[in-house]
Formats: structure tokens, sequence, C-alpha cells
């Protein structure tokens, strides 16, 4: 018995460890992000998580399971596992919700779900875009502690119902230095006073009118909740607007240096009709680039480039698409359709990607080759007026002409290659 | 999935999350067409993460819609990159781009 007791307690503290990690996992050290958590039991029902997205601003989330204890632990390994490799590899918050929501629905058992607030805070930290789902109203003050944005729940909770389009809407408010953001659990409006007597939203507010400041709402709750058992896991979040502006100016910087001096390399792909009926190529691609070498601050135009170059190799090269077809905005339409429904047919094909990496001067140079299975075309007598903005095609090839500082073809016009330089 | 709207007064508000391409062409049109021509757009790419020339397309298409010379529109929140790929096909010209 003795014995059982001891194995059990072990597996508590190993478990609690776990979670106290998973939570931590890629939580990002952001000045101007504060939060408050109380815990009930072993186990934090509670989530708080951060990371900064690649293309620059920060996501956040701040979770709330219903129910506590191991499985709230348990099921919070799934979503920090989405919420960090979905944030690093650059996707959005629509993204990153529904495929929180669908692991959730799959692993949960019926009556646990996950109340969330996802926010997503642009490069320059004027804007945030916030999806909240079940937790009270999120809330922005002003630097004189007025209200200025609210931002009620409007969505099921994660890990209840498959999600629709409409389910995936976040709203955008305006954020400038001086304001505030305050996010909480429902833990915080529910808990009771020994008068039984609950904290209350309004009571929330009225405190942050007087002073936006967490210390002085935790203080608070703390305060109201003296002399009696704490019903659930409590947590408050704080966001600093200015804090976060001007660490974001820092990490822009800091994002600027490579990890290592340019090398050589190279790396070659060939695509079969197989993988392209299945895979988007580009950003794919792209994440191999960043991770082997390449600065960050070229990340967009990198895609853009390659997305330019894979788009004409499959659409005209592979699939044998008329960029005239996209004049009219049925025609444009048009166009996409017939590119689905080619591709889903598509065999015997191929996309070469060739990528090839050389120090440059103070920096590096970026030599891309891609080369289609199509009948390529007459590249000699190919001119373009890139100077006429308003027709519907032919801007692809001006964007690659300007992105980099050599794009030609060759071949029987199935090889295009670009040079990209970059600076350090 | 990656564009959303909502609208205040005569203004229908865009707003363009992650990757702006061809991807998104039929849900990028729906939100323009479910608003009248006349309309004032705005098109916020405040969490738009990147674009490439099918999107400047679409652009355009929405530039018909509204009244070609007369239309409306202001691209908003525009980051370096993407306001930089706006100004390589000249698009300050047709659009208000802030």
């Amino acid at each position: 018995m003795q014995e059982k007791m001891t194995v059990q307690s072990t597996d508590v503290a190993v478990a609690k460890h776990l979670f106290e990690r998973i939570e931590r996992m890629g939580q990002y050290e952001l000045p101007g992000l504060t939060a408050w958590t109380q815990v009930l039991g072993e186990f934090c029902g509670d989530l708080v998580m951060s990371a900064p997205r690649p293309s620059g601003g920060i996501n956040i989330l701040v979770g709330d399971f219903i129910g506590r204890g191991l499985p709230a632990a348990v099921a919070a390994l799934p979503v920090a596992e989405v919420f960090y490799g979905m944030t690093e590899k650059g996707f959005g918050l629509s993204d990153i919700i529904e495929e929180i929501n669908k692991k959730l629905l799959f692993i949960l058992p019926e009556g646990l779900f996950c109340s969330a607030c996802l926010i997503e805070l642009e490069q320059e930290g004027k804007m945030l875009a916030i999806w909240n789902g079940g937790l009270p109203d999120l809330l922005v003050l002003d630097q004189d502690s007025n209200i200025k944005h609210r931002i009620p729940s409007s969505h099921i909770p994660l890990g209840v119902n498959e999600t629709g389009k409409a389910d995936l809407d976040t709203a955008f408010v305006e954020v400038e230095a001086g304001d505030k953001v305050f996010c909480c659990t429902d833990g915080v409006i529910n808990s009771l006073s020994h008068k039984n007597e609950a904290f209350g939203q309004q009571r929330v507010e009225q405190l942050l009118k007087q002073g936006a400041e967490l210390s002085k709402l935790s203080g608070a709750v703390a305060k109201h909740i003296i002399n009696t058992e704490q019903i659930d896991d409590m947590t408050i979040l704080e966001l600093d607007i200015r804090a976060i502006q001007n660490y974001d100016a820092e990490l822009v910087d800091e994002g600027s240096q490579i990890s290592f001096p340019p090398a050589n390399w190279q790396v070659d792909f060939n695509f079969s009709a197989e993988v392209l009926r299945q895979l988007d190529l580009v950003p794919m691609v792209v994440n191999i680039l960043m991770q082997i070498q390449a600065p960050h601050e070229h990340k967009q135009r990198i895609y853009t480039v390659l997305a330019e170059m894979c788009g004409n190799a499959l659409e005209h090269g592979v699939l044998e698409l008329e960029s005239s077809m996209k004049e009219s905005a049925n025609g444009f339409a048009e166009y996409y359709a017939l590119r689905a429904e080619r591709l889903a047919e598509l065999e015997n094909a191929y996309i070469k990607i060739s990528l090839k990496h050389e120090p440059y001067e103070q920096g590096g140079k970026l030599i891309i080759c891609v080369e289609d299975s199509g009948e390529g075309f007459d590249y000699l007598q190919h001119t373009k007026d890139l100077a006429n903005n308003t027709a519907l095609c032919g801007r692809g090839e001006a964007l690659l002409q300007q992105l980099c500082s050599e794009y030609s073809y060759c071949g029987k016009g199935n090889i295009s290659n670009a040079v990209y330089i970059w600076a350090a | 999935m990656s564009i959303s709207t909502s609208a205040v007064g005569n203004k229908q508000i865009i707003n363009i999350q992650g990757r702006f391409d061809f991807s998104v062409q039929g849900e990028f049109r729906k939100a323009y067409e479910e608003a009248d021509s006349s309309s004032r757009f705005e098109l916020n790419f405040s969490t738009a993460d990147y674009m490439d020339s099918s999107a400047l397309g679409m652009l355009l298409l929405l530039r018909d819609y509204a009244g070609g010379d007369d239309a409306k529109i202001e691209l908003t929140h525009c980051r370096k990159e993407i306001k930089n790929i706006l100004e390589i096909s000249n698009f300050q010209k047709l659009f208000k781009i802030s």
C-alpha cells in the first residue's frame, strides 16, 4: 500500500513537471506580456502560450480547460504542439484555431473542452487580431484607463464542434502605445468570497477603470477569496502595448543577424506528378530554405519569387494554362477552376527546383532554377509590356525582374533562372 | 479561411490573413461581391504574410468591380514587404496605400 502511494505521487510529480514544461515549451519572454495564474490543485487547467511569428509579430493563446487536473494537463500537450509548431511555420490564427479544434475534437472525451482566446499582434504592435471562444470579454484600455475596445466571446470553445468558416472570423482592433489589453479566465469572474458572492465582470472593469494594472486586479481577486476555498484555476493576462512596441523594434534588428556566415550549399528537388497533385510546393521549399540559411527579412520576397517561378512552371508549363484567360473576373475564376481540374488529373509530369547558395560580397547569393516537363515557349520573341499594369497578366514577370538581380529563361523555355542577392 | 469581412456604414472592410494568392481567389471575390459596387472598400493587410502576382490580379478585379478609375479602395496596414510588392507594380497609382 505504502509502495503504491509512492508510485502514484511520483507519477503526479512527473506529470506536473511535464505539464509545466509543455506550457513553457516555447513560451517567449516578451516584455509587456504578464500573466498571473492561481492554481487550484496539482495541475493547472489554464494555459498561457506565446510565440513569435516568423514574419514578425507575436501569437498568444490563453486557454481554460473545463475539467481540471490531469485530463486538462494531458490535453494541453496537443494544444501546445499545434500552437508552437504552426506559429513557427508561419500559419495565421485561423489555421491554428482550426487545427487545435480538430485535434481536441478527436482526443477529448465528451464534456471536456477548452475555452480560449487567441491573439495575434502584428509586426509593429499596432493591430491585434483576436478570436475569443468562451472566455470573458477581452478588454483594451487606453492610457487614461477607459475601455476603448471590448471583444466578447463570439465563438464556441475549442473541441466542441467542427469548425465552419464563420467560426474562424477574428476581430481586428487598432492599438497604440499607452494601451493595455486584459484577458482573464472565468475562474476570476466566478471566484467566490466567504459571503458566497462572485467577483464578477463588473468588478473587474471597475478596478481596471481606476487604474489599468494587473497587480491591482490580481490583488483584489486574492483578497476577495481570502478565507474561502478556491473553486477554479484563475488566470489574468496583461499586454502592455508600449513595452511590446519598443521590444518589437529591437527584435527586428536582432532578426537581421545571420546565425552563421554565408556558406556554399545546394539542394535539388524533383517533384513528380503525384507530388504536384497533392503538395503545395512553395511554403515547403521556403521553409527548408529558411531553415538552412537565408536572412529572415528576405523571407517574404523570396517567397514571392518562388511562388512566381513555381506558379509559372506549374500553370503554364505543366498544366498548359493561358494567362490571357485571366482578363476578366469570370475568366480569372475559370482559370483557377481549370487549374484545379487539370492538376487533379495530372500524370507523367515533373517540376525540378534547384537552390544553390554561395557567399557573395558581405552576404549571400541564392541561385534558383526551376525546370518543368512542359513544352516551354519562345522566350526570345517574348516581349511583355511591363509598364502596362492594367492587364490582368504579365505582372508576375515584372515582379521577378524587380525582386531578382537576374532573371532569365533557357532550354526550350521550360527552364527559368533567378539570382537573388542579399547583403549581410 | 483567411479572408473575413465586416461592413461599417457604406464601407466594406476585407481582412486578409496569411497568404494572399490564388488559393483565396474565390473567397476574395465573394468578400467584395457581397458589398454593393458603389461601396468604399478597405483591404486590411495587417495580418497578410505573402502575396504574389495572382493577388495583384485579384486587386485589379476588385478595382474593376468598384468602378475602375472611380473606385474607392484603400489598402491599409501594409507591411514593408507587401508595400514593396505593390509598388513594384506601380499599384500606388491605382490604389490608396497606407
